[in-house]
């Protein structure tokens, strides 16, 4: 059976009389990544913080790796890795120095150390800036390095707090990349992110949380199956049209939530259906200017549950 | 899950662990000078200015009981390098905790004290070269001062220790302050006044009277005093007692709190 590496039992924090997280359970196998997945103050760091023995949890238990965030918090920060919201790296040191700073202090002998760092710095695609001061770096290339000396004492157990927050696409890709190389090494990751497209890349498993409570889980296939059918959106060559087209399609999806916006008709559609409604608006005449389906996305999932607006 | 670590098997378990945890922190912030050289300067500058501001600039217009105002105004100046040294402590503090660094730091299997002793010796060793300078400026217009290595090694006791306790409350400002500027508006707005209603520069008998018990009170006043006794070799006897007493006192009241807010959950 694989041993379970995160496990929290209805953990809890509250600050003075606001609760950040409220009786919060997770479990996570070992090589596994898991990703909480919430919008802003939604308790995602908090929660980290607390499974990386940063916080005490007000009430309910963690354990990592066995080893119970409350009292074996020495142990415990011998075999994690936290990459947090704000680059923790000196700014004034090099790329090097900075790798070498952390090796020396998770106790690792000057040759070790030295040989450590080479090697992340590598690994990371850093070599050619190691001797710069990181204050000269791209965000792209600060994030790399903090997550490279997240990872000098190869952890058991990666804590990445909303790791691609502020990159752009292509920094976010590289990191990704990176992430999933170390994760295929037998790692176990906790990720928190506002990026559905990220868990649904990166993860085995996903928690959707909100308000500091749990709102879902399951595998990313399993959540989006939760958020229902295709959406296919039928734009009519003729915009007066829009009103007849979105009668006929509804009469093909029934009672399936549909909308129209003056330009184009959405209609939820088991897939099965879709061949069945467009040749309905064929039939009726309608010239179609375009068609697309979509997927349920993780987006949809979250809007069902979060029942809010605009979280992207 | 039995698997050892490589850093597991390399760390190693002596007694003397946080002492080495402790240099290798010294370590980050003395070898950022290398690519910093400019810092080396930016010590200097100030007790350089003020050596010729007092020295030079000023020397003529101060009498200080007939005797030679430059000895009488190093010992004050030497103090001041170590009243500014601990804001550099606080900013720099003030960096590491709002930045990610302090964070990553604290999830690393190591005393949690060490970043700050760490950040505290080598800011000392800033303080030593700042001495350096300026000692050497005042010996080049005209500073004679005949000490044994003894004394230069008290005098250099005494203005570790002060700036030890006086860094206590600027790195509770630090912990407690939210915003960097905040953090250079409470160093300075202490600092000037501690330093200039002191007998640092003048004689506090020359002042008006209810200005007398505050500038004698001073703790840099009172540190200044314990510096001038020491280089003169006139004996201690009257100042070493205010001194130990102003040291404990800061240390007994800033020292828990500014513990008590560096372990605190942020």
């Amino acid at each position: 059976m694989t041993p379970i590496a995160i496990e929290a039992t209805a953990l809890t924090k509250t600050f003075r009389s606001t609760a950040a997280v409220t009786d919060l359970s997770l479990s996570v196998p070992a090589g596994t990544v898991l990703a909480l997945l919430g919008p802003n103050g939604s308790g995602k760091t908090t929660t980290v913080r607390m499974l990386a023995t940063l916080l005490k949890p007000t009430s309910g238990t963690a354990r990592i790796a066995g080893l119970d965030v409350r009292t074996q918090s020495r142990e415990i920060r011998r075999s994690i890795g936290l990459t947090g919201q704000f680059t923790a790296i000196d700014p004034n040191l090099t790329g090097r120095e900075n790798l070498l700073f952390v090796a020396r202090l998770l106790g690792m002998a000057r040759a070790q150390a030295r040989r450590r760092a080479e090697d992340l710095l590598h690994r990371f695609a850093l070599t050619e800036a190691s001797d710069r001061p990181a204050r000269t770096y791209s965000g792209g290339m600060s994030r790399r390095l903090d997550l490279a000396s997240s990872l000098l004492g190869d952890p058991r157990v990666l804590f990445l707090d909303e790791p691609t927050t502020g990159l752009d696409p292509i920094a976010r890709d590289h990191l990704w990349n990176v992430i999933q190389t170390h994760v295929a090494s037998g790692c176990t990751v906790l990720l928190t992110t506002q990026y559905l497209e990220e868990a649904d890349r990166l993860a085995d498993a996903v928690v959707i949380i909100d308000r500091g409570r749990k709102v879902a889980e399951g595998t990313p296939r399993k959540l989006k199956e939760l958020a229902g059918n295709p959406t296919l959106t039928i734009r009519p060559r003729d915009r007066t049209e829009v009103d007849r087209l979105h009668d006929v399609l509804l009469m093909v999806a029934g009672s399936e939530s549909s909308g129209a916006d003056g330009r184009e008709v959405s209609v939820h559609l088991a897939s099965e259906h879709i061949a069945a409604a467009i040749r309905a608006v064929d039939d009726a005449g309608i010239g179609i200017e375009s068609i697309s389906l979509r997927e349920p996305d993780l987006d949809d999932v979250f809007r069902t549950l979060t029942s809010r607006e605009g979280i992207r | 899950m039995t698997v050892s670590t490589p850093a597991q098997l390399g760390r190693s378990t002596s007694p003397l662990r946080p002492l080495s945890d402790v240099g290798v922190v010294v370590w980050r912030h003395l070898v950022q000078i290398r690519h910093n050289p400019e810092q080396l300067i930016e010590v200097a500058v100030q007790p350089v200015l003020f050596v010729f501001l007092f020295g030079i600039v000023l020397a003529g217009q101060m009498s200080v009981g007939g005797g030679d105002y430059l000895t009488y105004v190093v010992p004050g100046l030497i103090v001041q390098a170590g009243v500014l040294v601990t804001a550099r402590t606080a900013i720099g503090l003030h960096a590491d905790v709002h930045g990610g660094l302090m964070q990553r730091l604290q999830t690393l299997p190591i005393s949690r004290l060490a970043p700050l002793a760490g950040r505290i010796v080598a800011d000392f060793v800033m303080l030593l070269w700042s001495l350096l300078i300026l000692v050497a400026t005042a010996t080049a217009i005209g500073y004679r001062a005949s000490v044994t290595p003894a004394t230069v090694a008290a005098v250099l006791g005494v203005i570790f220790t002060f700036a030890f306790c006086l860094s206590w409350p600027a790195i509770l400002a630090a912990l407690t302050v939210r915003s960097a500027e905040s953090v250079q508006a409470i160093a300075f707005g202490t600092m000037l006044p501690l330093t200039i209603l002191s007998g640092a520069f003048v004689d506090t008998a020359t002042v008006p009277q209810w200005l007398q018990p505050i500038m004698r009170w001073n703790p840099v006043t009172i540190a200044t005093e314990m510096l001038r006794d020491l280089i003169a070799g006139t004996g201690v006897t009257g100042s070493v007692m205010p001194f130990l007493l102003v040291c404990a006192v800061l240390v007994i009241v800033f020292m828990p709190l500014a513990t008590r807010a560096f372990a605190r959950e942020r």
